[in-house]
């Protein structure tokens, strides 16, 4: 070597290591090409099919994001309905048991540790389902326990290798007060289908847009990902005031225990302007377990049901009684007869009427409910002793055409177009012109037609404020989720229906109701209270079943608040007579007046005060003669009764309304009322 | 002697020349001087791979330390270490690594023996890394240098004296002892190929008759006997992958498969640079020996290839160096290096295509490892270096 590199200077790179060099890097060439060709193979071959893997594998590729659905406060802002939103919990077995199941046993105990699941069940669902990557374990966890979990995920230094468990937001709607105005505000089906109430009526202003996180593949292949945020629903402010609905729901459920009647409907407005303050039935049931049977059946009822009973059952529940169920409504039809025979100037304001205890008209006998007849009376008397001797009178001065059409305008026939679902019109159930005279006499008095209670709520209204029919509502305004208004619905007037004088003179006659008629029972410490009563024998007659009712009002001179009560045959001695109708009445009306900020008056008009006492009334005299008249009482009610069964017997004269003296002699009257064997013959006339 | 010099005669004009040409050269100082064109594919890739090694990462570090750069920073710093010192050999005359063969073999394979030591990383089973508290290295990269240096100095010496059978396996054995430590002590499967892979690239360039390919056959001899003792270990099931990456995905198949996907959904131009999506959780480490899968899925086919061919523009320069080296040594040591570089990328390329069972090796350059690009670098200045020598006149 060292003689080589003597001679030749250092060893040089040979031709031979020349060539075998250019043969390895031939080599590495080729090896090149190959992989050059092994890409483009992958290319042509794989290309789209890889490119769908991959955007398959894009998880965000298609995610809605929920919307909230809107609240449903009440007039003060008290939150009836609500979204929440809660949890699911998703589990993800493919990747707790990869990387050789090393995240399994952590991600179990962690779940153990935050939600208690049992570990042993879990890991047996995690290997049955090893090949998902969604699996929903759990639904409906709320923020707070979801936090902890989180919490624990994210704090890797103690907790490492929790891997597996995701969570997706839904929202849940929520009624905190659960049975509260059930059936105003109705329930909502999958979350956002409103069913019955105002979720229905205004499902869709209480819906939002869902958003939406998705992914599109753009020319280039590429994946676009956009977020598109949700629109959350409008919240929704009703008319209903939460506390008079809770007054009224305790009432109702106090005497539907004590009655134990067919239903009890109470339906609270403001006259001024349609406002429904409060409405309820007697079937209620939770909001937010709206299937629930079991408060009304048992659980072998329940189990014995196919599910088309079941759902019969669920609808009879869920019917809102006081739209929905119609009724012949009695004497409280009354002051719509008078209201439109004055309007129309078919009796004059001072008339009197004779009332000889019964009408012969169209071969039938109809009878007042005080058979020897309330003598002469005027209107207000009329109204107040609720006789049906004048109204048939007066119903003859108006002819059918007439009263017809003072019926259509009150709103009987048609529907209130009040916003809620399942309104009842009850068109069929009226009478046309081409009526018999029996028909037109005995509906002058609220029978042989049929009305809902919103029905003759809101015509009632009319007829006490001045004549401006109302379209009632129990909503008052659409606010967006920050606030803003998008709709309110303020009064809106339908049509004056009658006059101002009109008004003042029925007026006068069911504020006599209260002081010295059939309704004194609904007089109530420090107001006046003006209202009818009536009592209608429900079909078919004879069967000593009643339907009970009285609206009343207060104040007297500007009335801000309507209430009116049906209590559908109650189970009690003596059940012809409203004074049960009116316990339920007070009760509500001694507790809603005050919260309303309705302030009493002098104590003046004060049921309390001696007959004697009452002053300013015109029909003084008259008022008291009526009292003589009937023998020193006032009538207690005026259960009607229809032609078709005419009555045969023979009245008992000395007993047609025995109790009402206590008009005269105090308001502690409970007791005098029931004077039953009295009351029940006196309601056969 | 008389042998030599006849060989020498038979050489054709073409080989004389340009000795005598640099012989002349010499004596005006007229050297070789710096191979530019190698130099600036070598700047290229550089920073080419630190633009993808951020594109493949940031997603990652931002997840696991909370710094999109933290691989990018890790990388500079080790590229900005690896250029120091390739400027550092490229001015020194290589010939003095001739004296210290046997202390840089010697440390170099000792060095190995550190991952044993408490300065020793256990990561994922095998113990790769020495923490030298400043940096970590791993010492594998460095032993492929020291066989590189090693080889070309034995060889240079002896290469007329080898004979036979037994003179190939004695000089391959330079390359066997740290191949096997490699194998068995750092369990580096990978590593071990590509040193054997450079020892016997070195020898069959070197000796003559061919004879270089007996070692080549004991190379694949070795993995044959290899393959076959570890076919019920975790190796046997990596063929098993590699034929059917979609039934075994959860043994490693999915890395594959992933690392498929995001080649074939690339298309001819690419998603763009910084598009990709398997690099968001999809291919694991994409940043390391994955790396050039995210490479044709942002640049597409054209992109792959087009790398592809700067390694191969890299691969030529390598052998007009080695042709035109003054002598023997340096035109080995850039034989080695080639032989490094070449194996390095065709295997990477290989895996990540799944051409042939998944197993770890890093793209050049690209790929995240600052012990690798500092070493990388650092054969880059030998082959500069030698370049610097070299005869002019005799580039092919």
């Amino acid at each position: 070597m060292d003689k080589t590199r003597g001679k030749k200077g250092p060893v040089k790179f040979t031709r031979g290591m020349t060539n075998r060099l250019v043969f390895v890097f031939s080599l590495v060439v080729i090896g090149l090409v190959v992989l050059c060709g092994r890409l483009i193979y992958l290319h042509k071959e794989y290309g789209d099919q890889y490119n769908i893997k991959v955007l398959e594998q894009q998880n965000y590729s298609n995610k809605v994001i929920p919307y909230k659905r809107g609240d449903i406060v009440d007039r003060n802002g008290v939150v009836l309905a609500t979204s929440i939103k809660v949890y699911n919990l998703i589990l993800d077995p493919k990747i707790m048991l990869s990387d050789e199941g090393k995240y399994l046993e952590p991600t179990l105990t962690a779940l153990n540790a935050c939600f208690g699941y049992d570990i042993n069940e879990l890991r047996q669902l995690v290997n049955e389902n090893s090949k998902r990557s969604y699996y929903v374990y759990a639904k409906k966890l709320t923020y707070e326990q979801m936090e902890v979990f989180l919490d624990m995920q994210k704090d890797t230094d103690n907790y490492p290798n929790i891997q597996g468990v995701w969570f997706e937001s839904e929202y849940e709607r929520k009624y905190p007060f659960s049975s509260l105005a059930c059936n105003v505000l109705g329930f909502t089906s999958s979350g956002n289908v409103g069913v019955w109430g105002i979720e229905e009526y205004y499902s869709s202003y209480l819906n939002g847009v869902d958003g939406r996180e998705y992914g599109y593949v753009n020319n280039n292949n590429v994946m676009e990902a956009v977020k598109k945020p949700a629109e959350n629903g409008n919240n929704i402010v009703s008319t209903i005031d939460f506390n008079v609905q809770t007054i009224v729901e305790k009432w109702i459920k106090y005497y539907t225990d004590y009655y134990k009647p067919e239903n009890l409907g109470v339906v609270i407005m403001d006259p001024r302007n349609g406002e429904i303050i409060a409405m309820a039935g007697m079937n209620s049931y939770d909001l937010n377990n709206p299937r629930d049977l079991s408060s009304y059946y048992t659980a072998e009822q329940i189990a014995a049901m196919t599910d088309d009973d079941k759902l019969d059952a669920l609808n009879k529940i869920w019917r809102n009684y006081c739209i929905s169920d119609t009724f012949e409504p009695g004497s409280t039809a009354k002051p719509f007869t008078i209201a439109s025979a004055l309007e129309e100037g078919k009796i004059g304001s001072s008339i009197e009427f004779n009332c000889d205890g019964a009408e012969h008209v169209g071969g039938w006998n109809i009878k007042c409910h005080k058979k020897s007849g309330h003598g002469l009376i005027s209107i207000q008397q009329a109204l107040a002793f609720s006789c049906n001797d004048a109204m048939m009178q007066t119903a003859v001065a108006e002819g059918k055409d007439v009263f017809v059409d003072y019926q259509s305008r009150f709103g009987f026939g048609t529907k209130t177009r009040v916003d809620l679902p399942g309104e009842e019109s009850c068109a069929n159930l009226i009478k046309d012109e081409k009526m018999g005279d029996a028909d037109l006499a005995t509906n002058s008095f609220g029978q042989n037609f049929n009305t809902t209670m919103i029905q003759l709520a809101a015509g009632f209204s009319s007829v006490i404020n001045g004549g401006y029919y109302y379209q009632p509502h129990v909503v008052k305004q659409i606010v967006n989720e920050n606030g803003g208004v998008v709709e309110t619905f303020d009064k809106n007037l339908v049509k004056q229906v009658v006059t101002g004088e009109t008004c003042d003179i029925v007026k006068e006659g069911l504020k006599m109701c209260v002081e010295s008629g059939t309704g004194t029972k609904a007089a109530i410490d420090g107001y006046t209270i003006a209202g009818k009563t009536g009592t209608a024998e429900k079909l078919p007659r004879g069967t000593e079943e009643y339907l009970l009712s009285f609206i009343g009002f207060a104040p007297y001179d500007n009335p801000e608040v309507v209430c009116y009560v049906v209590l559908d045959n109650p189970v009690v001695e003596g059940k012809q007579m409203t004074s049960h109708v009116l316990e339920v009445w007070t009760a509500i009306m001694n507790e809603v007046l005050p919260y309303l900020d309705i302030f009493k008056e002098v104590q003046e008009i004060s049921p309390d005060a001696e007959p004697g006492d009452v002053d300013g009334s015109l029909f003084e005299d008259e008022y008291n003669d009526a009292l003589n008249a009937g023998n020193g009482s006032t009538p207690q009610d005026e259960p009607d009764r229809q032609p078709p069964a005419p009555e045969p017997e023979p009245e008992p004269e000395e007993n047609p309304d025995g109790d009402n003296s206590g008009g005269d002699s105090g308001g502690n009257n409970t007791e005098e009322n029931n004077s039953e064997g009295n009351n029940t013959e006196g309601n056969n006339q | 002697m008389e042998r030599e010099r006849v060989e020498r005669r038979e050489r054709p004009e073409r080989m004389e020349r340009p000795e005598q040409r640099g012989r002349r050269k010499r004596n005006k100082t007229t050297r070789g001087g710096m191979d530019y064109s190698l130099l600036v594919v070598v700047i290229f890739l550089l920073g080419f791979g630190l633009v993808m090694l951020y594109s493949s990462s940031y997603y990652s570090a931002s997840l696991k330390f909370n710094d999109p750069t933290w691989y990018l920073k890790k990388q500079i710093f080790a590229t900005a270490l690896g250029i120091i010192a390739m400027i550092f050999v490229t001015f020194i005359d290589y010939n003095v690594y001739k004296k210290l063969t046997w202390i840089i073999y010697g440390g170099s394979v000792l060095s190995i023996f550190m991952v044993l030591t408490p300065l020793g990383i256990e990561a994922n089973g095998a113990r790769r890394w020495v923490d030298l508290k400043v940096v970590s290295i791993q010492p594998a990269e460095i032993a492929k240098i020291g066989v590189i240096i090693t080889m070309a100095a034995i060889l240079s010496y002896n290469v007329r004296k080898i004979k036979g059978l037994m003179g190939i396996i004695c000089v391959y054995m330079v390359t066997l002892i740290p191949t096997a430590i490699i194998f068995f002590v750092t369990d580096n499967f990978s590593s071990a190929i590509i040193v054997a892979a450079i020892g016997a690239i070195m020898l069959i360039v070197a000796c003559k008759n061919n004879k270089g390919f007996i070692a080549l056959i004991i190379t694949l001899l070795g993995l044959a006997v290899v393959a076959l003792l570890a076919f019920g270990g975790f190796r046997a099931t990596r063929i098993m992958v590699w034929l059917n990456p979609e039934q075994y995905s959860s043994e490693g198949g999915f890395q594959v498969l992933q690392g498929l996907y995001a080649i074939g959904s690339g298309g001819l131009f690419g998603k763009g640079l910084g598009q990709s999506v398997q690099k968001l959780g999809f291919v694991p480490e994409a940043q390391n020996d994955m790396i050039f899968t995210i490479v044709c899925e942002e640049l597409g086919l054209f992109g792959g290839i087009a790398v592809l061919l700067l390694f191969a523009f890299l691969i030529w320069r390598f052998m007009v160096v080695a042709n035109n080296a003054p002598d023997l040594f340096g035109s080995l040591i850039v034989v080695g290096v080639m032989a490094h570089i070449a194996v390095q990328v065709i295997l990477n390329v290989a895996v990540v295509t799944n051409t042939v069972p998944n197993t770890g090796v890093t793209l050049p350059f690209i790929s995240y490892g600052g012990t690798s690009v500092v070493f990388l670098l650092m054969e880059m200045g030998l082959v500069l270096s030698v370049a610097r020598r070299s005869v002019r006149g005799r580039e092919v």
